[in-house]
Protein backbone atom coordinates (compact mmCIF):
# COMPACT_ATOMS: atom_id res chain seq x y z
CA UNK A 1 0.00 0.00 0.00
CA UNK A 2 1.20 3.78 -0.71
CA UNK A 3 -0.04 6.39 1.78
CA UNK A 4 1.24 10.04 1.99
CA UNK A 5 0.91 11.48 5.36
CA UNK A 6 0.90 15.37 5.31
CA UNK A 7 3.16 15.69 2.42
CA UNK A 8 4.12 19.41 2.10
CA UNK A 9 6.29 20.51 -0.70
CA UNK A 10 7.51 23.88 -1.64
CA UNK A 11 10.00 25.28 -4.35
CA UNK A 12 10.48 28.63 -2.86
CA UNK A 13 7.71 30.63 -1.58
CA UNK A 14 5.57 28.57 -4.19
CA UNK A 15 3.71 25.87 -2.09
CA UNK A 16 2.73 22.81 -4.13
CA UNK A 17 1.45 20.22 -1.93
CA UNK A 18 0.40 21.54 1.66
CA UNK A 19 -0.26 19.02 3.83
CA UNK A 20 -1.33 16.26 1.46
CA UNK A 21 -3.31 13.19 2.73
CA UNK A 22 -3.48 9.85 0.49
CA UNK A 23 -4.12 6.47 0.06
CA UNK A 24 -3.58 4.57 -2.94
CA UNK A 25 -5.09 1.32 -2.91
CA UNK A 26 -3.05 -2.00 -3.25
CA UNK A 27 -4.25 -3.81 -6.99
CA UNK A 28 -6.36 -0.91 -7.96
CA UNK A 29 -6.06 2.05 -10.50
CA UNK A 30 -6.03 5.26 -8.78
CA UNK A 31 -6.19 8.79 -10.63
CA UNK A 32 -5.14 12.27 -9.50
CA UNK A 33 -6.70 14.76 -11.32
CA UNK A 34 -6.25 18.40 -10.81
CA UNK A 35 -5.67 21.96 -12.52
CA UNK A 36 -2.00 22.71 -14.32
CA UNK A 37 0.31 23.42 -11.51
CA UNK A 38 -1.44 21.24 -8.70
CA UNK A 39 1.45 19.05 -7.73
CA UNK A 40 -0.24 16.11 -9.38
CA UNK A 41 3.72 15.21 -11.30
CA UNK A 42 5.83 16.33 -8.20
CA UNK A 43 3.51 13.83 -6.65
CA UNK A 44 4.42 11.28 -8.90
CA UNK A 45 8.37 12.28 -8.11
CA UNK A 46 8.13 12.08 -4.42
CA UNK A 47 6.67 9.28 -4.64
CA UNK A 48 9.49 8.08 -6.98
CA UNK A 49 12.16 9.27 -4.57
CA UNK A 50 13.32 11.88 -7.14
CA UNK A 51 12.06 14.85 -4.79
CA UNK A 52 12.40 14.94 -1.32
CA UNK A 53 8.97 16.41 0.41
CA UNK A 54 10.01 19.46 3.02
CA UNK A 55 7.71 17.53 5.33
CA UNK A 56 5.33 14.41 6.06
CA UNK A 57 6.10 10.67 5.39
CA UNK A 58 5.45 8.81 2.52
CA UNK A 59 4.75 4.91 3.16
CA UNK A 60 5.41 2.47 0.25
CA UNK A 61 4.64 -0.89 2.09
CA UNK A 62 5.07 0.07 5.60
CA UNK A 63 8.00 1.65 4.76
CA UNK A 64 8.56 5.62 5.12
CA UNK A 65 10.86 6.06 2.09
CA UNK A 66 11.41 10.07 2.85
CA UNK A 67 13.91 8.37 5.34
CA UNK A 68 15.76 6.21 2.77
CA UNK A 69 19.27 7.03 1.29
CA UNK A 70 19.97 7.22 -2.21
CA UNK A 71 21.64 3.77 -2.76
CA UNK A 72 18.20 2.71 -0.65
CA UNK A 73 15.91 4.55 -2.75
CA UNK A 74 17.59 3.12 -6.08
CA UNK A 75 16.09 -0.34 -4.68
CA UNK A 76 12.75 1.05 -3.83
CA UNK A 77 12.36 1.67 -7.53
CA UNK A 78 12.58 -1.73 -8.73
CA UNK A 79 8.88 -1.81 -6.71
CA UNK A 80 7.69 1.20 -9.73
CA UNK A 81 7.09 1.30 -13.75
CA UNK A 82 6.62 4.76 -14.98
CA UNK A 83 5.31 5.90 -18.32
CA UNK A 84 6.51 9.25 -18.84
CA UNK A 85 4.43 12.32 -20.32
CA UNK A 86 6.44 12.44 -23.40
CA UNK A 87 7.78 8.70 -22.75
CA UNK A 88 11.02 9.58 -22.30
CA UNK A 89 12.39 7.19 -24.84
CA UNK A 90 16.57 6.78 -25.07
CA UNK A 91 16.42 9.06 -28.06
CA UNK A 92 19.89 7.21 -29.21
CA UNK A 93 18.17 3.45 -28.76
CA UNK A 94 15.97 1.75 -30.52
CA UNK A 95 12.43 0.27 -29.62
CA UNK A 96 14.31 -3.26 -28.41
CA UNK A 97 17.47 -1.50 -26.86
CA UNK A 98 14.70 0.85 -24.75
CA UNK A 99 12.38 -1.63 -23.44
CA UNK A 100 15.14 -4.42 -23.38
CA UNK A 101 17.31 -1.61 -21.07
CA UNK A 102 15.70 -2.50 -17.51
CA UNK A 103 16.31 -6.30 -18.07
CA UNK A 104 19.95 -5.94 -19.39
CA UNK A 105 20.63 -3.27 -16.23
CA UNK A 106 18.58 -5.39 -13.32
CA UNK A 107 18.61 -9.15 -14.46
CA UNK A 108 20.96 -11.55 -15.54
CA UNK A 109 19.24 -13.23 -18.24
CA UNK A 110 20.18 -14.29 -21.42
CA UNK A 111 20.05 -12.28 -24.69
CA UNK A 112 17.51 -14.87 -26.40
CA UNK A 113 15.19 -14.67 -22.88
CA UNK A 114 15.64 -10.56 -22.91
CA UNK A 115 14.39 -10.84 -26.85
CA UNK A 116 11.20 -13.53 -26.12
CA UNK A 117 10.61 -11.25 -22.83
CA UNK A 118 10.90 -7.70 -24.75
CA UNK A 119 8.90 -9.64 -27.62
CA UNK A 120 5.90 -10.49 -25.57
CA UNK A 121 5.87 -7.45 -23.87
CA UNK A 122 5.28 -5.28 -26.96
CA UNK A 123 2.92 -7.73 -28.36
CA UNK A 124 1.07 -6.85 -25.39
CA UNK A 125 1.03 -3.11 -26.50
CA UNK A 126 0.08 -3.89 -29.41
CA UNK A 127 3.64 -3.40 -31.30
CA UNK A 128 4.80 -5.71 -33.88
CA UNK A 129 7.88 -5.36 -36.29
CA UNK A 130 9.27 -2.33 -34.34
CA UNK A 131 12.55 -3.41 -33.45
CA UNK A 132 14.78 -1.44 -35.10
CA UNK A 133 13.36 1.49 -35.31
CA UNK A 134 14.46 5.09 -33.35
CA UNK A 135 11.98 6.72 -31.45
CA UNK A 136 11.73 9.97 -33.48
CA UNK A 137 10.18 7.37 -36.23
CA UNK A 138 7.33 6.29 -33.94
CA UNK A 139 3.90 8.15 -33.76
CA UNK A 140 2.99 9.53 -30.60
CA UNK A 141 0.96 6.90 -29.83
CA UNK A 142 3.60 4.40 -31.14
CA UNK A 143 5.73 6.03 -28.06
CA UNK A 144 3.77 6.12 -25.66
CA UNK A 145 3.58 2.06 -26.00
CA UNK A 146 7.30 1.32 -26.32
CA UNK A 147 7.15 3.68 -22.68
CA UNK A 148 4.54 1.18 -21.54
CA UNK A 149 6.23 -1.82 -22.39
CA UNK A 150 9.79 -0.45 -20.85
CA UNK A 151 7.65 0.76 -17.78
CA UNK A 152 6.19 -3.13 -16.87
CA UNK A 153 8.85 -5.18 -18.42
CA UNK A 154 10.23 -6.18 -15.00
CA UNK A 155 6.61 -6.83 -13.89
CA UNK A 156 6.87 -4.08 -10.81
CA UNK A 157 3.77 -4.45 -8.22
CA UNK A 158 3.13 -0.02 -8.86
CA UNK A 159 2.81 1.27 -12.68
CA UNK A 160 2.99 4.97 -12.54
CA UNK A 161 1.64 6.80 -15.82
CA UNK A 162 2.28 10.58 -16.01
CA UNK A 163 -0.44 12.18 -17.87
CA UNK A 164 -0.70 9.25 -20.55
CA UNK A 165 -2.78 10.67 -22.98
CA UNK A 166 -1.54 14.49 -23.01
CA UNK A 167 -1.03 15.29 -26.92
CA UNK A 168 -2.85 12.38 -28.47
CA UNK A 169 -5.89 11.56 -30.54
CA UNK A 170 -8.94 11.36 -29.55
CA UNK A 171 -8.87 8.03 -31.25
CA UNK A 172 -5.20 7.24 -30.29
CA UNK A 173 -6.38 8.23 -26.13
CA UNK A 174 -8.98 5.66 -26.10
CA UNK A 175 -7.02 2.92 -27.04
CA UNK A 176 -3.91 3.71 -24.68
CA UNK A 177 -7.55 3.83 -21.73
CA UNK A 178 -7.68 -0.06 -23.41
CA UNK A 179 -4.20 -0.61 -23.12
CA UNK A 180 -3.94 0.27 -19.39
CA UNK A 181 -7.23 -1.16 -18.87
CA UNK A 182 -6.19 -4.51 -20.56
CA UNK A 183 -2.56 -4.18 -18.88
CA UNK A 184 -4.53 -3.60 -15.45
CA UNK A 185 -6.55 -6.46 -16.04
CA UNK A 186 -3.88 -8.86 -16.68
CA UNK A 187 -1.72 -8.24 -13.68
CA UNK A 188 -3.94 -6.58 -11.02
CA UNK A 189 -0.87 -4.79 -9.71
CA UNK A 190 -1.60 -0.98 -8.47
CA UNK A 191 -1.13 2.02 -10.58
CA UNK A 192 -1.57 5.34 -10.26
CA UNK A 193 -1.95 7.64 -12.69
CA UNK A 194 -2.27 11.55 -13.21
CA UNK A 195 -4.15 13.09 -15.34
CA UNK A 196 -6.01 16.04 -17.21
CA UNK A 197 -8.17 13.67 -18.94
CA UNK A 198 -11.22 13.23 -16.90
CA UNK A 199 -13.35 10.67 -19.66
CA UNK A 200 -9.89 8.92 -19.44
CA UNK A 201 -9.83 9.06 -15.76
CA UNK A 202 -13.61 7.58 -15.28
CA UNK A 203 -13.16 5.00 -17.66
CA UNK A 204 -9.98 3.02 -16.22
CA UNK A 205 -10.20 4.02 -12.22
CA UNK A 206 -11.03 2.87 -9.34
CA UNK A 207 -10.39 5.83 -7.64
CA UNK A 208 -10.47 9.24 -8.72
CA UNK A 209 -8.31 11.89 -6.06
CA UNK A 210 -9.26 15.69 -7.05
CA UNK A 211 -6.08 17.27 -5.84
CA UNK A 212 -6.55 21.49 -5.35
CA UNK A 213 -4.30 23.80 -3.71
CA UNK A 214 -1.83 21.22 -2.40
CA UNK A 215 -4.12 19.32 -1.07
CA UNK A 216 -6.82 16.22 -1.62
CA UNK A 217 -9.69 17.75 -1.96
CA UNK A 218 -12.24 14.58 -2.92
CA UNK A 219 -11.57 10.85 -2.95
CA UNK A 220 -13.94 9.06 -4.87
CA UNK A 221 -14.86 6.47 -6.91
CA UNK A 222 -15.87 7.82 -10.51
CA UNK A 223 -19.65 6.95 -9.76
CA UNK A 224 -19.50 9.24 -6.48
CA UNK A 225 -17.26 11.69 -8.00
CA UNK A 226 -20.44 13.77 -9.63
CA UNK A 227 -21.77 13.79 -5.64
CA UNK A 228 -19.22 15.82 -4.49
CA UNK A 229 -20.12 19.07 -2.40
CA UNK A 230 -16.31 20.43 -2.87
CA UNK A 231 -16.81 23.48 -5.22
CA UNK A 232 -13.84 23.39 -7.38
CA UNK A 233 -14.73 19.90 -8.00
CA UNK A 234 -18.16 20.90 -9.41
CA UNK A 235 -16.32 23.93 -11.29
CA UNK A 236 -13.86 21.37 -12.36
CA UNK A 237 -16.92 18.86 -13.59
CA UNK A 238 -18.87 21.01 -15.14
CA UNK A 239 -15.81 22.60 -17.15
CA UNK A 240 -15.13 19.23 -18.62
CA UNK A 241 -18.94 18.70 -19.39
CA UNK A 242 -19.01 22.30 -20.86
CA UNK A 243 -16.02 21.56 -22.98
CA UNK A 244 -17.72 18.20 -23.74
CA UNK A 245 -20.98 19.71 -25.33
CA UNK A 246 -18.70 21.83 -27.20
CA UNK A 247 -17.38 19.60 -28.83
CA UNK B 1 29.88 67.80 -0.61
CA UNK B 2 26.25 66.92 0.78
CA UNK B 3 25.70 64.29 2.84
CA UNK B 4 22.79 62.91 0.85
CA UNK B 5 25.70 62.80 -1.99
CA UNK B 6 27.70 60.88 0.60
CA UNK B 7 25.20 58.41 1.38
CA UNK B 8 24.23 57.37 -2.23
CA UNK B 9 27.89 57.05 -2.72
CA UNK B 10 28.21 54.77 0.07
CA UNK B 11 25.04 52.87 -0.83
CA UNK B 12 26.14 52.98 -4.53
CA UNK B 13 29.43 51.04 -3.14
CA UNK B 14 27.50 49.01 -1.14
CA UNK B 15 25.48 47.84 -3.78
CA UNK B 16 28.85 46.49 -5.66
CA UNK B 17 29.82 44.90 -2.99
CA UNK B 18 27.17 43.35 -2.47
CA UNK B 19 26.84 41.94 -6.11
CA UNK B 20 30.55 40.71 -5.85
CA UNK B 21 29.38 38.64 -2.94
CA UNK B 22 26.87 37.07 -5.04
CA UNK B 23 28.59 36.56 -7.69
CA UNK B 24 30.82 35.29 -5.51
CA UNK B 25 28.52 33.08 -3.43
CA UNK B 26 26.64 31.55 -6.85
CA UNK B 27 30.26 30.10 -8.14
CA UNK B 28 30.98 28.35 -5.16
CA UNK B 29 27.51 27.03 -5.00
CA UNK B 30 28.58 26.20 -8.57
CA UNK B 31 31.70 24.56 -7.72
CA UNK B 32 30.80 22.75 -4.44
CA UNK B 33 27.72 21.05 -6.75
CA UNK B 34 30.50 20.04 -9.40
CA UNK B 35 33.07 18.68 -6.95
CA UNK B 36 29.43 16.96 -4.90
CA UNK B 37 29.29 15.78 -8.54
CA UNK B 38 32.44 14.34 -9.27
CA UNK B 39 32.96 12.64 -5.51
CA UNK B 40 30.01 10.63 -6.82
CA UNK B 41 31.14 9.92 -10.05
CA UNK B 42 34.42 9.00 -8.25
CA UNK B 43 32.33 5.95 -6.21
CA UNK B 44 30.45 4.95 -9.22
CA UNK B 45 33.95 4.28 -10.87
CA UNK B 46 34.92 1.67 -8.45
CA UNK B 47 31.40 0.35 -7.90
CA UNK B 48 30.21 -2.29 -9.80
CA UNK B 49 28.77 -2.77 -12.58
CA UNK B 50 31.71 -1.20 -14.74
CA UNK B 51 29.99 -0.52 -17.74
CA UNK B 52 32.87 -1.83 -20.20
CA UNK B 53 30.49 -1.81 -23.13
CA UNK B 54 29.51 2.43 -22.44
CA UNK B 55 33.44 3.34 -21.72
CA UNK B 56 34.39 1.80 -25.17
CA UNK B 57 31.70 3.38 -26.85
CA UNK B 58 32.84 6.70 -25.37
CA UNK B 59 36.79 5.68 -25.93
CA UNK B 60 35.29 5.36 -29.58
CA UNK B 61 33.67 8.61 -29.70
CA UNK B 62 36.27 10.87 -28.00
CA UNK B 63 39.73 8.83 -29.61
CA UNK B 64 39.06 7.88 -32.66
CA UNK B 65 36.41 10.72 -33.66
CA UNK B 66 38.76 13.62 -32.36
CA UNK B 67 41.60 11.82 -34.08
CA UNK B 68 41.47 13.43 -37.70
CA UNK B 69 40.95 17.40 -35.51
CA UNK B 70 43.97 16.16 -33.52
CA UNK B 71 45.87 15.17 -36.59
CA UNK B 72 45.42 18.52 -38.37
CA UNK B 73 45.97 20.63 -35.19
CA UNK B 74 49.69 18.83 -34.27
CA UNK B 75 51.41 18.65 -38.21
CA UNK B 76 50.08 22.46 -38.50
CA UNK B 77 51.32 23.53 -34.76
CA UNK B 78 54.62 21.31 -35.85
CA UNK B 79 55.30 23.01 -38.71
CA UNK B 80 54.44 26.90 -37.67
CA UNK B 81 56.26 26.37 -34.74
CA UNK B 82 59.20 24.86 -36.93
CA UNK B 83 59.19 27.61 -39.30
CA UNK B 84 58.75 30.31 -36.77
CA UNK B 85 61.44 29.30 -33.86
CA UNK B 86 63.93 27.84 -37.53
CA UNK B 87 64.01 31.42 -38.37
CA UNK B 88 64.62 33.02 -35.19
CA UNK B 89 67.43 30.48 -34.37
CA UNK B 90 68.73 31.38 -37.78
CA UNK B 91 69.64 34.95 -36.63
CA UNK B 92 72.43 33.60 -34.33
CA UNK B 93 72.74 30.53 -36.42
CA UNK B 94 72.02 27.78 -34.32
CA UNK B 95 68.99 26.35 -36.23
CA UNK B 96 69.95 22.73 -34.89
CA UNK B 97 68.45 23.40 -32.02
CA UNK B 98 64.75 23.66 -33.99
CA UNK B 99 64.33 20.15 -33.07
CA UNK B 100 65.06 19.81 -29.56
CA UNK B 101 63.04 23.37 -28.88
CA UNK B 102 60.24 22.09 -30.83
CA UNK B 103 60.38 18.89 -29.16
CA UNK B 104 60.14 20.39 -25.82
CA UNK B 105 57.94 22.60 -26.12
CA UNK B 106 55.33 19.95 -27.95
CA UNK B 107 55.74 17.34 -25.32
CA UNK B 108 55.61 19.69 -22.10
CA UNK B 109 52.94 22.02 -23.10
CA UNK B 110 51.53 22.40 -26.60
CA UNK B 111 50.86 18.64 -26.82
CA UNK B 112 48.89 18.19 -24.25
CA UNK B 113 47.02 21.79 -24.15
CA UNK B 114 46.06 21.85 -27.83
CA UNK B 115 44.95 18.29 -27.52
CA UNK B 116 43.08 19.22 -24.33
CA UNK B 117 41.18 22.29 -26.20
CA UNK B 118 40.53 20.20 -29.32
CA UNK B 119 39.15 17.37 -27.55
CA UNK B 120 37.02 20.17 -25.23
CA UNK B 121 35.57 21.81 -28.47
CA UNK B 122 35.03 18.39 -29.84
CA UNK B 123 33.90 15.64 -27.52
CA UNK B 124 33.20 18.14 -24.42
CA UNK B 125 30.56 20.23 -26.00
CA UNK B 126 28.82 16.62 -27.59
CA UNK B 127 29.00 15.64 -24.00
CA UNK B 128 27.11 18.45 -22.47
CA UNK B 129 24.74 18.41 -25.52
CA UNK B 130 23.93 15.08 -25.12
CA UNK B 131 23.67 14.67 -21.69
CA UNK B 132 21.42 18.23 -21.34
CA UNK B 133 19.21 17.10 -24.25
CA UNK B 134 18.69 14.22 -21.84
CA UNK B 135 17.82 15.99 -19.12
CA UNK B 136 15.41 18.56 -20.78
CA UNK B 137 13.84 15.34 -21.79
CA UNK B 138 13.26 13.75 -19.16
CA UNK B 139 15.56 10.67 -20.37
CA UNK B 140 17.74 11.35 -17.45
CA UNK B 141 15.16 11.33 -15.03
CA UNK B 142 13.87 8.14 -16.62
CA UNK B 143 17.08 6.22 -15.83
CA UNK B 144 16.57 7.00 -12.03
CA UNK B 145 12.76 5.76 -12.26
CA UNK B 146 14.33 2.30 -13.68
CA UNK B 147 16.81 1.81 -11.01
CA UNK B 148 19.60 3.08 -12.87
CA UNK B 149 21.61 5.79 -10.90
CA UNK B 150 22.30 8.41 -13.83
CA UNK B 151 25.88 9.86 -12.70
CA UNK B 152 27.03 5.88 -12.92
CA UNK B 153 25.24 5.52 -16.43
CA UNK B 154 26.54 8.68 -18.10
CA UNK B 155 28.85 10.74 -16.22
CA UNK B 156 31.56 7.91 -15.17
CA UNK B 157 32.03 6.05 -18.34
CA UNK B 158 32.72 9.56 -19.76
CA UNK B 159 35.29 10.16 -17.07
CA UNK B 160 37.12 6.74 -17.30
CA UNK B 161 36.75 6.89 -20.87
CA UNK B 162 38.36 10.76 -21.27
CA UNK B 163 41.40 9.59 -18.76
CA UNK B 164 41.97 6.44 -20.87
CA UNK B 165 41.87 8.02 -24.25
CA UNK B 166 43.62 11.24 -23.73
CA UNK B 167 47.23 10.30 -23.14
CA UNK B 168 46.96 8.26 -26.58
CA UNK B 169 45.56 11.50 -28.21
CA UNK B 170 48.50 13.33 -26.95
CA UNK B 171 51.08 11.04 -27.63
CA UNK B 172 49.64 11.09 -31.53
CA UNK B 173 49.66 14.98 -31.06
CA UNK B 174 53.31 14.59 -30.28
CA UNK B 175 54.50 12.30 -33.00
CA UNK B 176 52.41 14.07 -35.81
CA UNK B 177 54.04 17.90 -34.45
CA UNK B 178 57.29 16.65 -34.03
CA UNK B 179 56.75 14.89 -37.48
CA UNK B 180 55.73 18.43 -38.99
CA UNK B 181 58.18 20.42 -37.48
CA UNK B 182 61.08 17.36 -39.41
CA UNK B 183 59.39 17.86 -42.81
CA UNK B 184 59.21 21.68 -42.38
CA UNK B 185 63.12 22.02 -40.62
CA UNK B 186 64.86 19.62 -42.85
CA UNK B 187 63.38 20.54 -46.12
CA UNK B 188 62.03 23.70 -46.47
CA UNK B 189 64.54 25.75 -43.61
CA UNK B 190 67.23 22.81 -44.95
CA UNK B 191 68.28 22.45 -41.40
CA UNK B 192 70.70 19.09 -41.78
CA UNK B 193 68.66 15.63 -40.72
CA UNK B 194 70.82 14.11 -38.30
CA UNK B 195 71.61 17.31 -35.77
CA UNK B 196 67.82 17.69 -36.14
CA UNK B 197 67.26 14.58 -34.49
CA UNK B 198 70.47 14.55 -32.11
CA UNK B 199 69.64 17.31 -30.66
CA UNK B 200 66.06 15.90 -29.81
CA UNK B 201 67.77 12.58 -28.37
CA UNK B 202 70.43 14.68 -26.69
CA UNK B 203 68.33 17.40 -25.49
CA UNK B 204 64.76 15.78 -24.92
CA UNK B 205 63.93 13.41 -22.15
CA UNK B 206 61.86 10.66 -21.93
CA UNK B 207 60.12 12.32 -18.20
CA UNK B 208 59.37 15.23 -20.80
CA UNK B 209 57.03 12.66 -22.86
CA UNK B 210 55.81 11.74 -19.54
CA UNK B 211 55.13 15.20 -18.13
CA UNK B 212 52.36 15.81 -21.07
CA UNK B 213 50.63 12.25 -20.57
CA UNK B 214 50.71 13.06 -16.94
CA UNK B 215 48.92 16.78 -17.72
CA UNK B 216 46.77 15.09 -20.39
CA UNK B 217 45.25 12.85 -17.44
CA UNK B 218 44.30 15.64 -15.34
CA UNK B 219 42.63 18.02 -18.40
CA UNK B 220 40.57 14.75 -19.60
CA UNK B 221 39.05 14.44 -16.05
CA UNK B 222 38.83 18.20 -15.51
CA UNK B 223 36.97 18.70 -19.52
CA UNK B 224 34.59 15.56 -19.04
CA UNK B 225 33.95 16.24 -15.46
CA UNK B 226 32.35 20.16 -16.27
CA UNK B 227 31.07 19.27 -19.73
CA UNK B 228 28.74 16.36 -18.16
CA UNK B 229 28.08 18.77 -15.37
CA UNK B 230 27.26 21.29 -17.88
CA UNK B 231 24.55 19.03 -19.17
CA UNK B 232 23.05 17.55 -16.22
CA UNK B 233 22.51 21.36 -15.02
CA UNK B 234 19.78 22.03 -18.21
CA UNK B 235 16.75 22.45 -17.12
CA UNK B 236 14.49 24.72 -19.93
CA UNK B 237 14.76 23.55 -22.90
CA UNK B 238 17.40 23.67 -26.25
CA UNK B 239 18.12 27.53 -25.05
CA UNK B 240 19.20 26.48 -21.96
CA UNK B 241 21.34 23.38 -23.81
CA UNK B 242 22.29 25.76 -25.75
CA UNK B 243 23.99 28.03 -22.99
CA UNK B 244 25.41 25.56 -21.16
CA UNK B 245 27.13 23.71 -24.10
CA UNK B 246 28.98 27.12 -24.45
CA UNK B 247 29.55 27.26 -20.77
CA UNK B 248 30.85 23.84 -20.76
CA UNK B 249 33.50 24.69 -23.46
CA UNK B 250 34.45 28.33 -22.41
CA UNK B 251 34.63 26.50 -18.66
CA UNK B 252 36.60 23.98 -19.72
CA UNK B 253 39.35 25.56 -22.00
CA UNK B 254 39.61 28.02 -19.10
CA UNK B 255 40.59 25.92 -16.96
CA UNK B 256 42.41 23.52 -18.62
CA UNK B 257 44.98 26.50 -19.26
CA UNK B 258 45.27 27.50 -15.51
CA UNK B 259 45.64 24.20 -14.37
CA UNK B 260 48.02 23.92 -16.65
CA UNK B 261 50.22 26.78 -15.44
CA UNK B 262 49.43 25.17 -11.36
CA UNK B 263 50.55 21.82 -12.43
CA UNK B 264 53.84 22.59 -14.13
CA UNK B 265 54.54 25.26 -11.22
CA UNK B 266 54.16 23.10 -8.40
CA UNK B 267 54.82 19.34 -10.08
CA UNK B 268 57.46 19.97 -12.55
Amino acid sequence: MIEFKNVSKAFGSQVVLDRMNLVVETGKITAIMGPSGAGKSVTLKLLMGLLKPDEGQIMVDGIDITTLKDDELLKLRHKFGMLFQDAALFDYMNVFENVSFPLYEHTKLSDAEIEKKVAERLHEVGLENVNQKLPNELSGGMRKRVGLARAIILEPPVVLFDEPTTGLDPIITYQIGELILQTHAKRNNTFLMISHDLALSYRVAHKIAMLYKGQIVEFASPADLKYSKHPFVKDYLQAQLNLEGAK
Amino acid sequence: MPMNAIYEQIAVFGRIVLSLFHVLELALEELGQMLSMFWESLRQIIKPPIRWRLIVDQMQFIGVGSLFIVVLTAVFTGMVFALQSGRAFAIFRAETLTGSVVTLTLTRELAPVLTALMVTARAGSAMAAQIGTMQVTQQVEALSAMAVNPVGYLIAPRIIASVLIMPFLTSIFNFVGILGSYVVSTKLLNIDEAMFLENIRYYVDVADFVQGLFKSIFFAAILSLISCYQGMQARSGASDVGRRVTMAVVISSVAILVIDYFLTALLF
